[in-house]
């Protein structure tokens, strides 16, 4: 009799206990219901009036009801899928709490896909604005770091296709650079990783709004330089091939040739690229920089009078000759702007920990100086579907 | 008189080991702000140091195989030196229980549940602990193979969904740093992760094993405790770069970078149960050494009247330890690992050899 009646409490202990657990997954005093937030899905810095303030916008994504059908009738009524809310204050939290007032739900931070400084206020400095996105339990490491050929808050209003969304759409845009390089897209690890090295520079990818047909467009070209914290000037999207060339880590690159007697374009893969700093025995330092790779043809025009034979060669070395072409141009960029922005300092720093200690401190001379000794050796393994052109066999 | 004479098999005990160290391995900030890129150096110097330390314990062991530590301080140091040695020791087991508790609310308050106040966390975590002490060793020790697998498992994975971010040349200066960092360094990772395997000498008794054959398993689970902690810190230096140092938890951050293409990412919470889960294990452990310990020393029969009191005791203490994080790791970098070695090496040092002195285990058995 008594063992039933303390299987009987038992039983009913762990069934309490049971239904507490239900209690105690709900979140406690942090749970957060879906409609109860708006998701941030771009933060967007800008200069303000005030140098000691800044105008934070946040793009927030609403929650659209599942099917077509439904977006259809709602068609012609206000069919946004984000709305743009913006503050001005001293810290960009603080612009969060101000914009509270206005909203009805409290910002959720954890899904933002971009931050987007304005091209003023990155020429400002962005350092004193990244400690949050560090700090505070919200923010995500993985986060694209961008800036604005004009105002963040451009980019962050404008809307897009097929993403209607422009902080998804540029995440997307982010996405599909990465089939050409790792280098070209920088998230805030990359960012504030460049940004305590001593002797690098930051870079970031600069976003602007063009107009298209009858559409507007998000287009990610050009590099933004940062010396210390503030943007000092930019590269090119031809610089940029040089940058991602001396960077490495280059998946497939297209590569356009125009000679005198032709043009042709071709896909280089493969590739693999080696970056040695040097010091020689005399103290001379420069940087050595191997780059092997397999190219396709996919395209050629012109070359009138001439056979296969003849015109790769000939591509072959302008090919090799063109990268090694815009690795200088992206370098005398940099050097121009007395910027590290291959990290090249840190290499040293890596392989010459002794011998560092005197550099570290005239790397600001030393750079500007610097050489890089290019071997390149891109080669054609491939015609693609057919052997010569048309033009080509005419002649025969 | 032993008080718990519940029995745990050699494999159970192996991952105990594990599984306390393990529990260590995914809080590194006290030495990684230290070491940097070289932290996984240290980690393995730190290893070799305590390798000695180790077959200290282990032969303390062998020579007291059916007393725990309270009972050989008694019989090593006479009754009045030897309760007081075994006072302190109480206060370390306590400050530890307190310690790990502050660290789990820590994580939970900076990471998940902001909002929520500590003493909710606190008391419902202690309160699953203080279920499982009730029931002794058995129960205590018995989950903590599964422990060890999980995270060894979810370590794998988080590797593998990490591996697009590792870069190598992370590594590189390798021992750019001051000596004197290396040395204080290796300091703190013996003292704090790996010379608390010193707890396992309150549980002795409870091997189910000939003495002889201890050392095997507590090498073991020192290895793979050891191994994991090398692997997370190498990891988070292989992903992070040089910005490892910046957070109060590195692998956290590491975890939060993962992804699998972009269908599975944010997987932070993998690491956040895992973390919950281990420390959960390493808590009960000390919950239960600080209250049996204090029934050994109380000449008590049972030591279920402190569980609770020790409970409520863990928790405030918590609160009072440090008023913030940052102390915390100040003093986890500083002053803390003065403090244990004298717990971790010292003073086992001390028995082992007044007791060769005194030719104590011998004149044991002839009594």
């Amino acid at each position: 009799m008594k063992k039933n009646f303390t299987t009987s409490v038992n039983r009913i202990i762990s069934v309490i206990l049971c239904l507490s657990i239900t209690l105690l997954t709900t979140g406690c005093w942090d749970s957060k219901e879906i409609d109860t937030i708006s998701i941030v899905t771009g933060i967007g810095i800008d200069t303000s009036q005030n140098p000691d303030e800044i105008n934070l916008t946040a793009q927030i994504g609403k929650t659209q009801p599942s099917g077509g059908a439904l977006q259809q009738d709602s068609a012609g009524g206000d069919n946004d899928s984000f709305l743009v809310m913006e503050a001005t204050s001293k810290g960009i939290l603080s612009a969060f709490e101000s914009m509270n007032t206005k909203n009805s739900r409290t910002p959720f931070l954890q899904h933002n896909q971009v931050i987007i400084f304005g091209k003023e206020q990155a020429e400002k400095g962005v350092q004193s604005y990244i400690d949050v996105f560090l700090r505070y339990y919200q923010m995500r490491m993985e986060v694209w770091f961008l800036v604005a050929d004009s105002k963040a808050k451009d980019i962050l209003t404008v809307k897009t296709q097929p993403e209607k969304n422009s902080a998804i759409s540029l995440s997307e845009i982010l996405r599909d650079e990465t089939n050409i390089s790792e280098s070209l897209r920088i998230n805030l690890k990359d960012f504030v990783s460049r940004l305590i090295e001593p002797t690098s520079s930051a870079i970031a990818p600069i976003v602007s709004v063009q107009k298209g047909i009858d559409t507007t467009f998000l287009a990610v070209d050009g590099m933004a330089i940062f010396k210390k914290d503030k943007m000092v000037g930019q590269l090119t999207s031809k610089q940029i091939d040089g940058y991602i060339w001396t960077m490495g880590r280059i998946k497939e690159i297209p590569l356009e040739i125009s000679l005198d007697p032709g043009y042709g374009n071709m896909q280089a893969f493969n590739i693999k690229c080696s970056m040695k700093p040097i010091i020689q025995k005399d103290g001379v330092i420069s940087v050595s920089l191997q780059i092997r790779g397999q190219m396709v043809l996919d395209e050629i025009k012109g070359f009138d009078s001439m056979n296969l034979n003849e015109i790769v060669p000939l591509l072959q070395r302008a090919a090799n000759e063109k990268v090694h072409q815009d690795i200088m141009n992206c370098l005398s960029e940099a050097q121009r702007l007395n910027s590290d922005i291959f990290g090249f300092g840190t290499a040293f720093h890596r392989n010459y920990p002794k011998e560092w200690k005197s550099l570290k401190n005239k790397w600001d001379q030393l750079f500007p100086k610097l050489k890089i000794n290019t071997d390149i050796k891109l080669e054609i393994i491939n015609p693609g579907k057919i052997g010569a052109s048309l033009n080509m066999e005419d002649k025969k | 008189m032993q008080i718990d004479k519940g029995k745990i098999t050699a494999v159970q005990f192996m991952f105990s080991v594990a599984c306390y160290m393990q529990a260590s391995s995914l809080l590194t900030a006290f030495f990684v702000g230290i070491t940097k890129q070289d932290s996984w150096i240290v980690v393995i110097l730190a290893f070799l140091v305590c390798l000695p330390f180790l077959f200290i314990f282990i032969s303390i062991m062998r020579n007291f195989p059916d007393k725990n530590l309270i009972q050989i301080n008694t019989l090593v140091f006479g009754p009045v030196v030897g309760n007081i040695i075994s006072a302190m020791y109480i206060w370390y087991f306590l400050t530890l229980t307190s310690l790990n508790l502050r660290d789990l609310s820590d994580f939970v308050h900076q990471t998940i549940m902001p909002k929520t106040p500590s003493i909710v966390i606190m008391f419902l975590f202690l309160l699953v602990c203080a279920w499982a002490v009730r029931f002794g060793i058995g129960v205590v020790t018995r989950y903590n193979t599964l422990f060890s697998i999980i995270q060894i498992v979810i370590l794998a994975l988080a590797v593998v969904f990490t591996a697009n971010l590792i870069d190598f040349q992370n590594f590189l200066p390798m021992f750019d740093q001051p000596a004197m960092e290396y040395v204080h360094g290796t300091h703190v990772v013996s003292t704090i992760p790996f010379g608390e395997v010193v707890v396992f000498l309150m549980i002795t008794p409870n091997i189910k094993l000939p003495p002889k054959k201890i050392s095997k398993f507590f090498l073991w689970g020192f290895v793979i405790g050891g191994i994991v902690l090398v692997v997370v810190i190498l990891r988070d230096t292989a992903v992070l770069g040089n910005v490892l140092g910046l957070f109060s938890l590195p692998s956290f951050e590491t975890q939060r970078m993962a992804s699998l293409m972009e269908a599975l990412s944010r997987l932070e919470i993998m690491f956040a149960s895992v973390l919950i889960i281990l420390l959960f294990a390493k808590v009960t452990f000390l919950y239960y050494v600080t209250v049996l310990s204090l029934a050994q020393i109380f000449k008590f029969e049972t030591f279920k009247p402190f569980i609770l009191s020790i409970g409520a005791l863990a928790i405030v203490y918590a609160f009072i330890l440090y008023s913030s994080s940052m102390q915390h790791v100040e003093s986890g970098t500083n002053a803390t690992p003065i403090l244990w070695t004298l717990f971790e090496f010292v003073l086992p040092m001390l028995t082992l050899l007044i007791a060769k002195m005194r030719k104590l285990p011998q004149t044991e058995e002839v009594v």
